[in-house]
């Protein structure tokens, strides 16, 4: 199976083809097909997975574009990190193609929805087997184009349609800064392929200033993908979308590329210490900063995707202190629980009729069993609570940090796990505690497609974490590294997971005190300029629009006034002249021949007498 | 003999007068003439260097008959444009002909 | 069947044109299949012509030569021929001059005489670019001229004299140019060889310049002066600035077909003539001369991008960013690296194809919306939801969406300008200044698809008919083959691979 894992992404796509021809008449089998595919391609691969759990790596190519004497290839490649990347991806995609079968049931476009989604998988599944930077590249794109037209599905919004639009316009600052890094890789090394690349630059090829250029250009790729500070303004706005792709998307998948693509380029990072630290700091920044924002936020959907930026800082964070497997580790671990999370927040606005404002819900506990349980359970995990998954990621990024021994790094790591307990918890008790408030009648649970993944989710949610733990000796890690150079990973010990348990629990602890009764805390009358600051995301849209985007309208229209007034200007000023000279010569024409004679004879005279003058007399 | 200057000479002054009446006079009859006055002007320079100019030879004698056959033609032509002009427009007065214009 | 390949494809259009002189003015259904029937027949000549060309082998191709004019001092030869660089672009001329006749059925005035001019146009292009003489080459690109001056002038919008004149007159200026840099051309190319008699044929010419001695016999300053002259005398068609104000009156003011002519294949002839014959006689001072043109290049992206961003008509949007994908075609050429102007050919290919797409489709709005302000439009999905799609999907092809044909030659190009620190100073920053064109593309295109296709459905736009069974031809059609390129580039990089080598290697490595 392993040598034909090229199947694994074909098969959405063969869906998404069928979708896209077959339009209107297919909006009710659309769900079916489409979960069908996406069912096929799990299937395959988790035997992929197995195999490779078995086997060892296999890569296949062929010859896609002839530069000169070089061969620019394209293909497929099996390696520990994508096998168990195809397997999350598949996972977590076929179980928000079933949730979408209830939660856009009642959309009349839900055969292009499931087009996009499988389009989505197709090519995310494509990033993922990609054996080269330049593959990567374009899935990369694929993507992000999948993001922009699923988060401005419900385009006649205008939020959902600005939404896109900064979506695909921010990454693609990204994308471009990616590109350049691949573009400068390739001049150096020669070649796109991650083997032939990497060992050009283990083997000293390029010079160290350049490593660092092209890791850091690569880095921007991954900041503008994984929302990292300071690109990181789009994926809140991206909860416009449909909240089934919020959680495939712009939470398990998608915006984990960036770290993925980290992870793939490691050995660039690992030649140059200026990007590894530029990772690290990127990403604990984001973390706290994010996290902060989500402390005041009252959109559900808001606060989950603020809590993904943050957890993604954090994977950045542990890349950045050489904590390969820790970051990976922890991508997985996120992608059930935060898909998870977005599901269970789904169900929650299914349930209230599209209504995402936390302020007016609460008390839902009683009426959604179901969806409560499982969000505790996600909200667990996130917390990193024990025995849940999210506590034996976010331990080795700990441990990660703390073998670093950066202090400002361990500082931001600690406050996050705070923040993330906190927040996560407000959002809990707001949602699930006290008494309703809401005006929608009966909210009540969605049926079984709804409740199903949620219940699978969970369950990934507790177990996932069981594959890198003390008792199996850290099991992920020897898979993953199997081959690799990378270096030690750093294992906490029982102190620091007591430490973090710790700091979890102060931040759940803070959160019953204030929300336990899933009322308002009046944190914002107590401290109103913090609050106002958070409220307004540290004004950062407001400072990206009076720098860049209004400046830049201003040049425009500077130019355009260049180009009528000086430089069409000058064209028509040339035509107006001749015109006007033809003009003012022809008057001279009066029909008068006699006026005509005496000019030529005059004009003749004046020849002659310079002939003359110049040449002397016949001479 | 008599110098080759003074036929120039003599031919000049015919011409400049010819070129004169050309120019200022208003009756297309007048003008007519002037041209005429031209034409034998540049006739009679033909005629010197043809027998006492520097290269003395036929050709130019030989010119002087068809400039005075083409002229002839040409104030035929001349008068019969006239007279058609004068009928259409009742007028020979040149300042008046000035159709041709911007 | 091979010998006189070319000046079949070459003359079968004006052939279709004098048959269509000859059918009665009236009889609009057989003009219609008179014209459409000679554009297929050209389409499959010349891809007949593409099976017959073999990719690998490097010179020129179906070569044609007869002697046809002896001036003495110059002799004037009717040469045709193709190589990796000509062929793509005879293809795509019979592509979108085939779709363009297609896409013609709203032309209902002087039907006869527009698809005359039509095909007399489609024989000029064609022409160009498999001339190899540079005073038959002259003739061509002249001849391209009166077609679309009538073309405009008479089926064109509501400026559209304004426009047809400024067309010509911008062309006009570029002709007078490119006579006086050719004639200079063939007579110091032939007192450099010391020939008794001028040759205008581009091979010859080239041996001439490449001969060692010609420093010695043609100081710097001249083949630098021939060199700027013929890259002038194209740079109007190109347009590059600051010589293309004639290009959004033009492109607006034009009938839809027309403009998919002009954009995607008449703005090809400049970049054309600056590689054929300014890289191909003077590479040596291609090379000197090439950070200027990466340069003008990259003005030329960010002007035309800046400009697009605040235009309020969707025709005059699309038409600036013609204009600033142009740039990328310089910038690849300047890098004068095996990818870089690889690239380049990409890259006219793809703005070809993808331009006349654009203009298809903002046609196909204007049409059935009646405005091309972008302030009125909008909510389009819903009205017209395939159109629509086409639209989004055109503009992902023209922001360079990878599996698209833009996103290769984007890359290629800016694979080149990287990699031409040696040749050019400051490369990278040049490289850099491009791809921040790349976010503005995206965001001028973005900005048109938000304006028109999405937002409320408008009233007056309820009902609209949606894309009708022709419309699909042109399309499918463009869009098809601009997926092809972009998701198996080698079936281009194939055919244009060894002629870029040989572009290379002349420049002396």
């Amino acid at each position: 199976m392993i040598q034909n894992a090229w199947l694994i992404p074909l098969l959405p796509l063969a869906a998404f083809v069928i979708l896209l021809l077959g339009g209107r008449q297919l909006k009710q089998a659309a769900p079916v097909i489409a979960i069908a595919s996406v069912a096929g391609a799990f299937v395959l691969s988790s035997v992929v997975l197995m195999e490779r759990i078995g086997g060892d790596t296999f890569a296949a190519t062929v010859r896609w574009l002839t530069i000169g004497p070089v061969d620019v290839t394209m293909g497929f490649e099996v390696t520990a990190l994508n096998s168990l990347m195809l397997f999350v991806v598949t996972a977590v995609s076929l179980l928000v193609h079933i949730f979408s079968k209830r939660y856009m049931a009642e959309d009349g476009r839900i055969h292009v929805f499931y087009g996009y989604l499988t389009f989505f998988t197709f090519s995310m599944l494509g990033l993922v087997l990609a054996p080269n930077l330049l593959q990567l590249f374009i899935f990369w794109e694929l993507v992000g184009l999948c993001s922009f037209l699923l988060v401005g599905f419900w385009y006649f919004k205008k939020e959902a349609a600005d939404a896109a639009k900064k979506a695909f316009l921010v990454t693609r600052i990204g994308d471009v800064g990616l590109l350049v890094g691949l573009v400068l890789l390739f001049n150096a090394t020669g070649s796109f392929e991650y083997g032939a690349a990497f060992a050009a630059v283990e083997a000293g090829e390029v010079s160290g200033t350049m490593v660092t250029v092209i890791a850091l250009c690569i880095f921007l790729g991954a900041v503008g993908k994984s929302a990292q500070f300071p690109l990181h303004v789009w994926l809140p706005d991206a909860m416009e979308g449909p909240t089934p792709v919020s959680a495939l998307i712009h939470a398990a998948t998608m915006v984990a590329a960036g770290v993925y693509l980290v992870a793939v380029t490691y050995p660039l990072f690992l030649a140059s210490g200026t990007a590894l630290t530029v990772v690290a700091y990127t990403g604990a920044i984001t973390a706290v900063f994010a996290a902060s924002i989500a402390l005041v936020n009252t959109d559900i959907k808001r606060v989950l995707a603020y809590s993904t930026v943050s957890q993604l800082g954090l994977m950045m964070l542990a890349l950045g202190t050489a904590g390969y497997v820790a970051g990976l580790f922890h991508l997985m671990t996120h992608a059930f629980f935060k898909a998870l999370l977005f599901l269970a927040a789904g169900s929650v606005i299914l349930a209230l009729h599209h209504r995402q404002d936390i302020t007016r819900m609460g008390g839902l506990w009683h009426r959604m069993r179901t969806t409560a349980v499982t969000f505790l359970i996600g909200t667990l995990a996130i917390a990193g609570i024990f025995p849940l998954a999210g506590f034996w990621s976010k331990e080795a990024v700990l441990a990660a940090v703390w073998a670093n021994g950066d202090v400002v790094l361990i500082t931001l790591a600690a406050l996050t796990t705070v923040l993330t307990a906190f927040y996560m918890f407000r959002l809990f008790f707001r949602v699930f505690a006290g008494t309703y408030r809401g005006d929608v009648e009966a909210p009540a649970e969605n049926g079984k497609t709804v409740t199903v993944p949620l219940i699978v989710l969970a369950v990934f949610a507790v177990t996932a974490g069981f594959v890198h733990f003390p008792l199996n000796g850290y099991w992920l890690e020897g898979f993953m590294t199997a081959g690799l150079n990378y270096g030690d990973q750093a294992h906490g010990g029982l102190g620091l997971a007591a430490v973090s348990l710790l700091l979890a629990a102060a931040g759940a602890g803070l959160a019953w005190r204030l929300y336990g009764k899933g009322e308002e805390s009046g944190m914002q009358e107590k401290v109103p300029a913090v609050h106002h600051l958070l409220e307004n995301k540290y004004y950062i849209d407001e400072i990206y629009a009076a720098v860049i985007v209004r400046p830049l309208m201003t040049l425009s229209r500077l130019f355009v006034e260049v180009d009528r007034w000086i430089i069409d200007g000058a064209v028509n000023f040339t035509g107006a002249i001749t015109f006007r000279t033809g003009r003012q010569a022809g008057k001279q024409h009066n029909g008068q021949l006699q006026t005509y004679g005496l000019v030529s004879v005059a004009g003749g005279i004046a020849l002659i007498a310079a002939v003359f003058a110049v040449r002397g007399y016949f001479g | 003999m008599v110098s080759l200057n003074l036929f120039l000479a003599l031919a000049a002054i015919l011409f400049c007068i010819g070129l004169y009446g050309v120019l200022t006079r208003r009756h297309l009859v007048i003008i007519l003439v002037s041209i005429e006055l031209m034409l034998n002007a540049v006739n009679i320079n033909l005629v010197a260097f043809s027998s006492i100019g520097p290269f003395a030879n036929i050709t130019g004698q030989v010119f002087t008959i068809f400039v005075i056959t083409v002229a002839a033609a040409e104030a035929a032509v001349g008068l019969a444009i006239l007279i058609a002009l004068y009928r259409n427009r009742s007028s020979i007065d040149v300042i008046k002909q000035d159709l041709l214009r911007w | 069947m091979t010998g006189n390949l070319l000046s079949v494809l070459v003359f079968l259009p004006l052939a279709g044109a004098l048959i269509l002189l000859m059918l009665p003015r009236e009889n609009h259904g057989l003009i219609r299949s008179m014209a459409g029937g000679t554009a297929l027949l050209t389409l499959g000549v010349s891809l007949f012509a593409w099976s017959r060309f073999d990719g690998a082998a490097s010179g020129m191709q179906l070569g044609e030569s007869y002697p046809w004019i002896d001036f003495g001092m110059a002799a004037v030869r009717y040469e045709l021929g193709v190589d990796g660089l000509s062929m793509p672009l005879l293809v795509l001329t019979t592509v979108i001059a085939a779709i363009a006749v297609l896409a013609s059925v709203k032309i209902t005035e002087r039907v006869k005489e527009y698809f005359v001019w039509m095909l007399v146009l489609t024989t000029g292009l064609l022409g160009v670019f498999t001339a190899l003489d540079l005073f038959l080459f002259f003739l061509f690109f002249e001849l391209t001229l009166i077609p679309v001056f009538f073309l405009i002038s008479i089926w064109g919008g509501k400026e559209r004299n304004r426009a047809a004149f400024k067309f010509l007159l911008y062309t006009g200026l570029g002709s007078a140019v490119m006579f006086v840099a050719f004639i200079a051309l063939a007579f110091t190319g032939a007192e450099a060889a010391a020939s008794a008699q001028a040759s205008f044929n581009m091979i010859v010419l080239a041996d001439m310049f490449a001969n060692p001695a010609i420093p010695e016999v043609l100081g710097t300053a001249v083949r630098a002066g021939l060199f700027a002259a013929v890259v002038l005398a194209f740079a109007v068609k190109l347009p590059v600035f600051p010589l293309h104000t004639w290009l959004p009156a033009a492109y607006t003011q034009a009938p839809v077909p027309v403009t998919m002519i002009l954009a995607g294949v008449m703005s090809k002839m400049g970049a054309y003539g600056v590689l054929r014959v300014g890289y191909g006689i003077l590479p040596d001072q291609a090379a000197t001369f090439a950070a200027v043109i990466a340069i003008f290049g990259v003005i030329n992206i960010i002007y035309g991008a800046c400009l697009a961003l605040v235009q309020t008509d969707l025709k005059m949007l699309i038409a600036y960013g013609s204009m600033s994908h142009m740039g990328i075609i310089l910038l690849g050429a300047a890098s004068y690296t095996q990818a870089g102007m690889q690239g380049a050919i990409f890259q006219m290919v793809s703005h070809g194809l993808i331009a006349a797409l654009l203009f298809f489709i903002a046609g196909a709005l204007y049409e059935r919306t009646k405005t091309g302000a972008l302030s009125e439009l909008g909510g389009l999905s819903r009205s017209v939801p395939v159109l629509a799609g086409f639209m989004l999907a055109a503009a992902m092809a023209s922001l360079g969406l990878p599996g698209l044909s833009g996103f290769v030659s984007e890359l290629l190009a800016f694979m080149g300008i990287f990699g031409a620190g040696d040749l050019i100073p400051a490369a990278a920053v040049i490289g850099i200044i491009g791809v921040i064109g790349m976010i503005l593309t995206a965001g001028y295109l973005l900005i048109a698809v938000q304006r028109t296709a999405f937002g409320e459905m408008k009233e007056q736009f309820k009902g609209l008919p949606d894309v009708r069974p022709g419309e699909y031809v042109p399309l499918i059609g463009l869009l098809g083959l601009s997926i092809l390129i972009g998701v198996y580039p080698n079936l281009l990089s194939d055919i244009i691979n060894t002629t870029v080598i040989d572009i290379i290697t002349r420049a002396g490595g």
